[in-house]
């Protein structure tokens, strides 16, 4: 469940109002796990949060439906995170992209079985230390979008995403035992 | 551990976190906003009342008692300038903001005048940088051949400063062009609010 709130003086709008609050019901999990991909320390995160959500409800006034609702909170949202990550990057160490880790990715040092907590730490530090359009498609692969869906986000060609998405799978699988599940 | 467990799967482990324990709430988030944009125009219009000040107090001292007429003319025209300004600001200053909730004002029309107020703060730029580019001009022009037929006695001494008034020069056209680009793009974001 969303646990975001509103009250009688937020700013008036029906239809961005509503495609909003859709937004958030529908998506609003998986904004908060978009943003954890993108900041760990709980702080920012929150702020980024709500960067998010403030230009996710200020975006729905130009939606024309053009593209899915799902479509187009999730291009806002990497959006503003990317900008975000911009900001932050002088702060940071240097990020890298998939084809660099997967070059560099450990082969048979796959450990047994470690905690989920330990676990989820190492696929976040892993997805925070992408760049930010492998950042993208990694979290939407994560959130079982397919290809085409991951495309329409980015802006990137169906074909061009399934090969970073190949190489994804790889990466996990050498790094998270068992990956299987997805296409 | 089974072959399904989260910790195997990553697209499990993902979907499966914990969720944040922290509220979002938009009304905070738009008045945060307003709240940063209320406080970056107004340290910014106290900082330039702070360097007019600072520069009617150098230029009445220095120039003020010269006798030379035109000098006098410039520190006039100077200390009217830093009055008009600060005269068409000083509401920008002092105002309060207008509480969110206050009578019949919505969240985004309190937002709405908090970027008009920002957006016209901005296109003020030639009213605070207009006259010391004009300074720095007149320094160039004398520096070049006294058009003005007032800086032969003076032209030596400003070609020691003639680096630091070009960067100048530099320094305020950038930063012109740079305050008319944001409140283009604030006007952009009213225009967005008013579509509706």
């Amino acid at each position: 469940m969303n646990n975001v709130s509103r009250n009688r003086t937020t700013p008036a709008s029906p239809k961005r109002d509503q495609l909003y609050a859709t937004a958030v019901r529908e998506f609003g999990r998986a904004l908060d796990r978009l943003a954890a991909g993108y900041e760990a320390d709980p702080e920012k995160r929150h702020d980024l949060r709500q960067d998010i959500h403030l230009q996710l409800w200020r975006s729905f006034e130009g939606f024309d439906g053009r593209c899915s609702l799902k479509t187009w909170t999730f291009r806002v949202a990497h959006n503003t995170a990317v900008s975000y990550v911009q900001r932050e990057r002088r702060k940071n160490t240097r990020l890298v992209g998939l084809e660099e880790i997967e070059s560099t990715a450990p082969s048979g040092e796959r450990e047994p079985d470690i905690d989920r907590e330990r676990a989820l730490q190492q696929l976040s530090e892993f997805i925070r230390q992408l760049k930010p359009l492998d950042r993208q498609i990694m979290i939407s692969y994560l959130e079982e979008m397919d290809a085409a869906a991951i495309a329409e986000i980015t802006g990137l060609s169906p074909a061009n995403v399934g090969m970073k998405i190949h190489r994804i799978k790889s990466i996990l699988s050498s790094r998270f035992l068992e990956e299987k599940r997805y296409v | 551990m089974s072959e399904t467990s989260p910790s195997k799967d990553p697209a499990a482990l993902w979907k499966t976190q914990p969720e944040e324990k922290t509220q979002v709430n938009l009304e905070q988030i738009v008045n945060r906003r307003t709240g940063e944009l209320y406080a970056s125009t107004r340290s910014e219009i106290l900082m330039s009342i702070g360097a007019a000040v600072l520069l009617v107090g150098v230029t009445v001292l220095r120039f003020g008692p010269s006798g030379n007429l035109l000098e006098q003319i410039a520190c006039a025209l100077v200390v009217v300038w830093v009055a008009v300004t600060s005269y068409r600001m000083r509401a920008r200053i002092w105002r309060p903001p207008a509480r969110p909730d206050a009578a019949a004002v919505t969240g985004a029309e309190y937002y709405r005048r908090e970027l008009e107020r920002r957006r016209d703060h901005l296109r003020d730029a030639w009213l605070w940088h207009g006259p010391l580019f004009l300074a720095c001009l007149i320094l160039v022009a004398i520096w070049r051949g006294s058009p003005f037929g007032i800086g032969i006695s003076i032209a030596r001494p400003i070609d020691r400063v003639m680096p630091l008034v070009v960067a100048l020069a530099l320094w305020t056209g950038y930063g012109i062009w740079r305050r008319y680009r944001q409140a283009r793009e604030i006007q952009r974001e009213i225009d967005e609010m008013q579509r509706e």
